[in-house]
């Protein structure tokens, strides 16, 4: 296929297979007619409210669906299986801090947030950190934190959509991401933060129907999940790598079976062949990561501000505390068969492992040909979701925290209009532009980037806002700002330091490091009056 | 719902002194669910995951197809987690007091 894509324009459009574009097409078309339905809401009652919190309407089905959806990105979909596609049954203890990601995500903050956000009307979480301090400083700085961190993230999506979009239209990775950058950011756009609720819903539905058909189908094509893991020709327990081979790297026995799984080149580009993919520290890491990092990602956040009342919210835990089960479970059990099917990808192609298992199932006829089009619109909704919810992140940051909130410039109701649309059109364009000039060649690495960088900065520094009367501008400043620098110093230095003892993911050094600074600073200054604290704490 | 099926603080104070109690309260709770799942995964994976190369059985226990450290280190606290969610989100997570919005100069309004 690359050689004939590489006789043809940039523009071409290869696939010709309708049972494929069929249920893609209808997939975009439902995009589409929600994007219009949302639009029409932004003509009656209050833009900002409605463009930023969708009113604050959520019921059940749209906070969990929606929640869920920003969550799991195309790291879920196309990087958690790309690693087991590569590690085996080792990577169970990579995802084992999604047991408790729903509870934590939602039942720690959801109430409070939403309360104090009705009290004081605000939009954004910036807007009620900025209003609890009456800092300026505390809501430019974690403007800042969200801007860096979600533009990266964004990046590393729009790659992912575009490669979707590639192996599924058989087109350049260039066409790819036009197509995928020009329908999300229309659609987000269009009709904010309402759109991205309703597609954000739609998607999760398409999500969870397309990674769970896949067990019933991957273990008929195999013969069963014994034979996949152990007995097979090809199962994990006999299994080689054959890059790992052909270095002289030894593949130890049952290294797919048991962490930290086998050795080799821990990310494609790595020079560092035989090295260990997931050593004790760097898994018990990832459990603090999967688990505390939903508490305040800045693209789930703003679900905690949009539901209608707790009713809403403890629907929404009952249905979505099963769903990381179903997603992460089905993508453990599909991946160890994938081996077994004969599906063998080349060293830097196993992000394409989920793609490749569909089409394989629907070559083995075990798969109806329309199923292969709804289980690559999969992974393409993880991915639209996590997108729509960061563009309107960042074009919140700008217009709402920054603009008129921290530089006080006054904006009339139209004038909020033109502007939101912009930025988040001006964003889109942004990182349209950074997908194609610097593609990652693996994914998941960038969205645990994500993940661990804003846990470190934005964790404590949040959790403080909500529930500790003493804390301070200055210290939750402090903790914002150094949570970030110690996360990026913890990359370059103290990894390289301290991993020969204990080797942990950068996210532990930066949030103990930010929980620290926001505990010392804020002793060490002077606390709120009780006049300022009452509305948020109540008389003490 | 109300507070006394899901076992809420009752009524003391000011509602903004009892909402956060009662957000504390939950907060404590989700802590001890989080400890409980570190605490399980991290025994099994330590006790039967991480083994050495010479230690690992010449063949591996398997139930249902998958090593039984992956049952009992992830699948199985899962269900369990996924049962105490639902208890935290039915019994624990209580209805909150009707919502108020401050305004600018302190004055009391209907939330939206």
């Amino acid at each position: 296929m690359t050689g004939l894509l590489a006789q043809q324009p940039w523009y071409h459009l290869g696939q010709r297979d309708f049972a494929i574009l069929v249920p893609f097409g209808l997939f975009m078309l439902g995009v589409a007619v929600i994007t219009v339905l949302s639009h029409r809401h932004q003509k009656t009652g209050d833009f900002r409210s409605e463009y930023y919190v969708a009113d604050r309407s959520f019921g059940t089905w749209v906070l969990a669906m929606s929640w869920v959806a920003t969550m799991a990105s195309g790291g879920s979909f196309l990087g958690y299986p790309s690693l087991v596609y590569s590690y085996g049954w080792s990577m169970a203890f990579w995802v084992s801090g999604s047991i408790v990601t729903a509870v934590v995500g939602l039942g720690i903050v959801g109430k409070r947030i939403n309360r104090l956000a009705r009290r004081t009307s605000a939009l954004t979480l910036v807007d009620l950190l900025r209003d609890r301090f009456g800092s300026h400083a505390v809501g430019v700085t974690y403007s800042m934190v969200i801007l860096v961190t979600t533009s990266v993230y964004l990046i590393a999506q729009f790659v992912a959509g575009a490669r979707i979009l590639e192996n599924l239209l058989e087109t350049s990775y260039a066409m790819g991401l036009l197509l995928f950058a020009v329908s999300v950011v229309a659609y987000t756009t269009v009709g904010g933060f309402r759109a991205v609720a309703w597609t954000d819903t739609l998607q999760g539905i398409v999500m969870i129907i397309g990674v769970v058909l896949l067990v019933p189908l991957a273990l008929s094509a195999v013969g069963g999940l014994e034979r996949a893991t152990l007995t097979g020709e090809r199962s994990q327990a006999v299994r080689v790598d054959p890059e790992a081979a052909e270095h002289g790297v030894e593949t130890e026995r049952h290294a797919y079976l048991y962490p930290p799984g086998p050795r080799k080149h821990t990310e494609p580009g790595d020079d560092r062949m035989g090295g260990m993919f997931l050593p004790f520290g760097m898994g018990l890491s990832l459990f603090l990561i999967r688990s505390l990092g939903a508490l305040m990602m800045p693209t789930t956040v703003p679900r905690m501000l949009a539901f209608r009342d707790t009713k809403a919210l403890r629907r929404a835990l009952i249905v979505l505390a099963p769903y990381f089960l179903l997603m992460y479970g089905s993508s453990l059990i599909t991946m160890n068969c994938a081996h077994s099917l004969g599906i063998n990808l080349p060293p830097g192609k196993s992000d394409q492992a989920m793609p490749a298992l569909a089409r394989k199932l629907v070559e083995l006829d075990v798969a109806p040909a329309m199923l292969a089009g709804l289980l690559i619109a999969a992974p393409f909704a993880a991915v639209m979701s996590t997108v729509d919810s960061a563009l309107l992140v960042i074009s919140a940051s700008v217009v709402r925290d920054l603009i008129e909130k921290s530089f006080g410039v006054q904006l009339s109701d139209n004038g909020v209009r033109r502007l939101s649309y912009s930025v988040t059109a001006l964003a889109g364009a942004g990182v349209f532009a950074g997908a194609l000039m610097i593609e990652p060649s693996f994914l998941q690495p960038l969205v645990i980037h994500y993940v661990g960088g804003s846990a470190s900065a934005l964790f404590w520094p949040g959790l403080a806002t909500l529930f500790w009367r003493r804390a301070t501008a200055p210290g939750v400043t402090t903790g914002l700002a150094g949570g970030g620098v110690v996360y990026i110093a913890a990359i370059f230095v103290l990894k390289p330091l301290f991993d020969p003892i204990v080797p942990l993911h950068a996210f532990v050094y930066g949030f103990v490091g930010s929980a620290a600074l926001v505990a010392v600073v804020s002793l060490c200054t002077r606390g709120q009056d009780e006049e300022q604290l009452a509305p948020y704490f109540g008389r003490s | 719902m109300d507070t006394s099926e899901t076992g809420a603080v009752p009524p003391m104070g000011d509602p903004e002194s009892r909402h956060l109690r009662q957000c504390l309260r939950e907060a404590g709770v989700v802590l001890g669910m989080w400890l409980a799942g570190l605490a399980w995964t991290l025994v099994v994976v330590i006790g039967w995951g991480y083994l050495p190369v010479s230690e690992r059985p010449e063949t591996p226990e398997l139930i249902w197809g998958m090593p039984a450290w992956v049952v009992w280190g992830l699948f199985v606290p899962w269900f369990i987690e996924i049962a105490a969610a639902w208890w935290f989100a039915l019994r624990v997570l209580a209805d909150d007091d009707p919502d108020q919005v401050i305004g600018p100069d302190g004055e009391v309004g209907v939330a939206r």
